[in-house]
């Protein structure tokens, strides 16, 4: 991901959601992320625009404007193009990066880290993480009833500072509850042998097949052509004003 | 005084978790609710609470249908107790955890004292009121969650599973104050499958299984019939068959027993 | 002599954070293939013993023991909680604090994994111990999908899977409804007649406990045991109306019925219970008359 370059961004991009189209996951599922991730890349370009708009002129050598704006700020077609690729690297990694959330099973991720050479401990903190996610967020959900109960308003109704008091008197529970729990899930996994050993096996270890070599020969090529196109441009910028 | 009629709820929508419910709570009485784990009895409890709305049918008090009120107002009347005590104590000092839904309403200290001192003393807390959360045991604690649920004096009183998890002597201890409490006028539900608490402590049972309510009779009656409690996944107690096996008619045996229970203990 | 696995020999175990022992003076013996209930109300001591067993004192809770204990020939003080998770297969109350893999398959093999077994042999076994617990068809099934009865039996089928020869069992029955309680303990009966392994059951419902027979019941109060004999023996006396533990009802029942008790009545389970017709007729009449209660000072006692 180091390249700049509009075309082989647009390579990626184009794969990224052709894979997403195939793994068979909805539109709905990812709604909210993406709009989550839209709204950060959003910022993301407001700030550098605000901060500094004539980067685009900085990378690219030339200018020329289209409109000038007030103060320092004009609008330039290097600027929009290269806002237009920083915002096509977001575009990039959003497939992708749902797709690998939504796709991996944290037991056979944590078995591949193994592989690779992580600790199983860091693995396998990632997979218990996931598996009690639901239970503290049933406790959360319950707890946060109780409280409404009790004259805790979380609604939109009130000001911002008295929801951030009352989350606390959501967060405390919660987090005595979660403590509790901590305690007793570590000693569950002592008295079965965690950590018994330095190594561990794993039952949900999936072997190397055809399709993960692939997968590796995919990404190599990738980076392959993009550092290709880097000695091409002399940089890491496609730039198409000269 | 509170009324349900047909009620019906699923968690999503292609299936109900309860069905077609329909019973009236007198104003006084302590009901147990029964069933398997899963069976709808803490759904029943989030509906009547307001936590979630039903799909279909109505909750009435008193006349009033309760499907406008916010849970705060339903707090109000119905008072909700959660079976873990830590799930639901949120401030470090008794008194501040009891106070707290009177000062979220805006009362003044001097109203929040008097009503705090006298939640405290009619759970038996009032000598630990400047005592922290920390220092009480498990069933103490539960009684504080009691105490700051009774100081927005409610009418009916809604427990999950007030006795699990503890022995004998701290179940009599919870439940006696129970009796107390419903002595005063409460209307206590409690949601349970501790079989002897039902038999010694309430007069009526609901019966849920599989999202339907399948009886509404007394404890007695309901431990004298074989099938229902089968379906109810609950065990027959052995008073039943040793009524049995001396050929006497198990449901007075068993409501004899309990009551000559209650007098020995209570000599 | 059957071989006794475990040996606890003047044993008093005090906790760094505690100012007195939590348990004073423990002899106990317990043998192979035996099943022990060990009761007790609240504090007196018998998680305490649990823990001493599956080695989380001192391990996890650090404290200083006197006396000796030993359990399959090795000093527990000296084992450390991965040698004693060999001879001492721990199973917990909380159904779902204890189910730590993400699907029911993963949850059995975990003491596996942590011992290199190799992924063919885990997979065989897991399916062995899941069709000895009935979860066959549930292997791929999440813990939030399963009831508490079924959570239980996976973490069963975890421990068994290890072969070993003492089944803990720490409050089995609080998180379950009686009928699945019920099955719980009919499936520790199984299995235990199946591998010969010795189980030991802490539970303050007795009654329940009870379901199936048991060797011995261990009484504990106050950090001491208090009584530790065959159930008929514990029924027959009053011991546990005066520590407040609450008798098997019928039990109760009948000496209410001022009907005597007596061995070779079988009154440790209901179903083996032997009455005479004199004894049935003297049931039907005691509880008219008030004047008979022959508990009333013990009963006094426990509601303190």
């Amino acid at each position: 991901m180091i390249t700049y370059d509009t075309r082989v961004l647009a390579g990626m991009f184009f794969t990224g959601v052709v894979f997403f189209i195939l793994s068979g996951f909805k539109w709905k599922e990812v709604r909210f992320a993406v709009f989550f991730m839209a709204v950060l890349m959003g910022i993301n370009l407001i700030g550098i625009f605000l901060f500094s708009p004539e980067q685009g002129v900085k990378i690219y050598g030339t200018r020329h404007e289209l409109c000038h704006l007030f103060w320092r700020y004009s609008i330039v077609t290097e600027q929009l193009f290269y806002m237009f690729n920083f915002m096509m690297k977001y575009l990039v990694v959003i497939p992708v990066a749902l797709l690998f959330i939504m796709a991996t099973n944290p037991s056979e991720f944590a078995a591949s880290l193994n592989k690779i050479g992580v600790s199983y401990r860091v693995g396998y903190a990632v997979a218990i993480a996931l598996r009690y996610i639901p239970d503290v967020q049933r406790d959360y959900h319950e707890i946060s009833q109780a409280q409404q109960a009790r004259g805790v308003d979380l609604s939109r109704k009130d000001k911002t500072l008295e929801r951030l008091k009352n989350s606390a008197a959501i967060l405390f529970p919660l987090v005595l509850s979660s403590l509790q729990r901590i305690e007793f899930i570590s000693n569950a996994m002592e008295l079965r042998g965690f950590g018994k050993q330095k190594k561990r096996t794993w039952i949900m270890e999936k072997p190397f097949m055809k399709r993960d070599y692939a997968a590796v020969v995919f990404a190599f090529v990738t980076l392959a052509v993009s550092v290709l196109c880097m000695f091409n441009n002399g940089g890491r910028y496609f730039n198409p004003f000269l | 005084m509170l009324t349900v009629e047909e009620l019906s709820f699923g968690y999503t929508p292609d299936k109900e978790n309860l069905s077609d419910i329909n019973f009236t709570i007198y104003k006084g009485e302590m009901v147990s609710i029964v069933g398997k784990n899963g069976a709808g009895k803490s759904t029943l409890a989030k509906l009547l609470c307001g936590f979630v709305t039903q799909n279909h049918g109505s909750i009435t008090l008193k006349g009033r249908n309760l499907a406008d009120d916010t849970i705060k107002e339903r707090a109000g009347y119905i008072g909700y107790v959660m079976q873990n005590p830590n799930q639901m104590i949120s401030k470090p000092m008794i008194y501040d955890e009891v106070a707290m839904s009177l000062r979220l309403k805006g009362m003044t200290e001097e109203q929040v004292q008097e009503k705090v001192h006298e939640a405290l003393k009619i759970c038996g807390l009032y000598p630990f009121r400047n005592w922290p959360v920390s220092a009480l045991s498990y069933g103490q604690k539960k009684r504080v969650t009691i105490a700051s649920i009774l100081v927005q004096e409610p009418e009916i009183l809604i427990l999950d599973e007030p006795t699990a998890g503890q022995d004998f002597r701290h179940y009599t201890e919870i439940m006696e104050f129970l009796k107390e409490l419903n002595e005063r006028g409460i209307t206590v539900l409690m949601i349970t499958h501790d079989m002897h608490l039902m038999l010694e402590y309430t007069e009526r049972s609901l019966v849920f299984s599989e999202g339907h309510m399948i009886a509404d009779t007394t404890p007695a009656k309901l431990f004298s019939d074989p099938q229902l409690l089968r379906r109810a996944s609950l065990k027959e107690t052995s008073l039943f068959e040793l009524a049995k096996r001396c050929g006497l008619d198990s449901e007075s045996y068993i409501e004899k027993f309990i009551r000559y229970d209650r007098q020995v203990r209570n000599k | 002599m059957r071989e006794t696995l475990i040996f606890f020999e003047n044993f008093t175990f005090q906790y760094r954070s505690q100012a007195e022992p939590t348990i004073y003076d423990i002899n106990l013996r317990i043998h192979k293939g035996e099943r022990v209930i060990i009761v007790g109300p609240s504090g007196c001591g018998k998680s305490t013993l649990a823990h001493c067993l599956n080695g989380l004192n001192p391990f996890s809770y650090p404290g200083t023991s006197t006396g000796k204990l030993t359990i399959c020939g090795v000093e527990a003080a000296e084992a450390g909680i991965f040698e004693l998770s060999q001879y001492v297969g721990t199973v917990l109350q909380d159904t779902d604090g204890q189910f730590i893999g993400m699907t029911v398959r993963e949850d059995i093999a975990f003491s596996m994994e942590n011992d290199c077994v190799p992924q063919q042999q885990m997979q065989e076994r897991v399916r062995a111990e899941a069709k000895k617990v009935g979860l066959l068809e549930k292997l791929s099934a999440a813990p939030h999908e399963l009831s508490g009865g079924q959570k239980q039996r996976v973490s069963m089928a975890g421990v068994l899977v290890n072969r070993v020869p003492i089944l803990l069992f720490d409050e089995p029955l609080a998180n379950l409804d009686p009928a699945a309680g019920r099955e719980a303990i009919e499936l520790v009966d199984e299995l235990q007649k199946e591998n010969g392994s010795t189980v030991i059951i802490i539970e303050h419902r007795l009654e329940d406990a009870m379901h199936r027979n048991a060797d011995r019941i261990v009484l504990m109060e106050n950090g001491r045991i208090v009584s530790d004999t065959t159930p008929a023996e514990l029924f027959l006396s009053d011991q546990l109306t005066g520590t407040g533990i609450r008798e098997p009802l019928y039990i109760t029942a009948l000496k209410y019925a001022g009907v005597e008790l007596e061995q070779d009545m079988h009154p440790e389970r209901m179903q083996e219970l032997i009455l005479s017709e004199e004894k049935r007729r003297r049931c039907g009449h005691g509880l008219k008359d008030r004047r008979n209660c022959p508990e009333k000072k013990n009963r006094r006692r426990c509601l303190r």
